[in-house]
């Protein structure tokens, strides 16, 4: 069976939960396994239960190397999943998809992929726009944005030139 | 009484709940004292959580208001917050997952745009409101003929629905953004 990777922070009741939560159940319903990966945070959440249930494995571990002997389990574990991201990502899964420009820090560099897609999930109004232009530089990569006040943004903040990786714009979804 | 609800967690990038404060003031200043608002999430900044209640008491609209503290999934709310009306934040005519849930449950949705530099681009459905005068004025004839404009949000909450469902088109686009060598 085909895999994919859906990265984020938190499984919370939240919007970009929402999204990973769809995604995740677009790709199983597509006969596409899908794996999400919660970095840098152990807490159990909302959506953990749920897909449980629905058989959508959920891996909780970090990819930045502290050391963390009071806890050997989660420290091989880490390890374990930092050498398959940086190594093997690319024979494992078919895309990775990071949800939120702010997690693409906790991806960039230690998921090694020739298709990764960023989700853009927040507006200007929000809060301005921090990232570094380098998050932008991988032409193999693809920013997807959620509505077109997000591509004007995007413009209007950095320049088109600014953007090295392909740009798409994909809608806010259901699947029932 | 008027209920409304506005599903979001109370932190710094959502923080547009004074609006809300100011409609309820000018609500009253019009004689319509009896709309309560339940904010329904959970307080993830103190600092926003304190201005919400600080300006709140300014306007004099603190009995007005109400939190649950903590964020609760919709269909576990209680009927008598199912019945009331859900404020949602947009960007523009942009809605995210709260609104779309929101209508997807069934539940009266009314959008209420942040970004005031998208103020003219607009639609002309009932539900969205552009500005806080909007607001106000959609909530004041809420006060005055609450079944007919009752009808008319559900309808319109209604038509919207047919837009987040995939069609074949998309389902491909999105096949192969998962499966780009497919």
């Amino acid at each position: 069976m085909r895999k994919i990777l859906i990265v984020n922070g938190h499984l919370v009741i939240g919007g970009a939960e929402k999204l990973v939560y769809e995604l995740a159940v677009f790709a199983q319903k597509n006969n596409i396994a899908p794996t999400v990966l919660i970095i840098d945070n152990y807490i159990r959440e909302y959506y953990d239960p749920i897909f449980k249930q629905k058989k959508i494995k959920v891996v909780r571990t970090r990819l930045s190397t502290i050391r963390n002997f009071r806890a050997p389990l989660k420290m091989l574990r880490s390890m374990y999943w930092s050498l398959r991201l940086k190594y093997f990502a690319n024979s494992v899964y078919d895309s990775v998809h990071v949800i939120g420009l702010h997690n693409i820090y906790r991806a960039k560099d230690f998921i090694n992929h020739s298709n990764r897609f960023y989700w853009h999930v927040t507006n200007a109004a929000q809060g301005a726009y921090n990232y570094p232009e380098s998050y932008f530089d991988n032409p193999n990569d693809t920013l997807v944005c959620i509505n077109q006040y997000q591509e004007n943004e995007l413009d209007s903040h950095y320049g088109n030139d600014v953007f090295k990786c392909k740009r798409v714009l994909f809608p806010l979804f259901l699947n029932d | 009484m008027i209920n409304l609800n506005v599903v979001s967690r109370i932190s710094d990038d959502k923080n547009y709940f004074p609006d809300l404060l100011e409609t309820l003031y000018l609500l009253k200043n019009n004689g319509i004292t009896d709309v309560h608002i339940l904010f329904i999430g959970t307080v993830y900044s103190p600092k926003v959580y304190q201005n919400i209640l600080d300006t709140a008491s300014r306007l004099n609209v603190s009995s007005n208001i109400a939190f649950t503290e903590r964020s609760i999934p919709m269909n576990e709310l209680n009927d008598e917050i199912k019945s009331g009306y859900f404020i949602n934040f947009t960007i523009g005519e942009f809605t995210g997952y709260s609104g779309l849930e929101s209508i997807k449950n069934g539940f009266k949705t009314i959008f209420y745009n942040i970004d005031k530099s998208l103020k003219n681009d607009h639609n002309d459905l009932i539900t969205y409101c552009h500005t806080l005068d909007e607001l106000t004025a959609l909530i004041i004839n809420i006060s005055r003929e609450q079944a007919l404009i009752n009808k008319e949000i559900t309808a319109c909450n209604h038509d919207m629905l047919n837009r987040f469902v995939l069609n074949s088109t998309k389902k491909q686009q999105l096949l192969s953004m998962m499966l780009p060598k497919h």
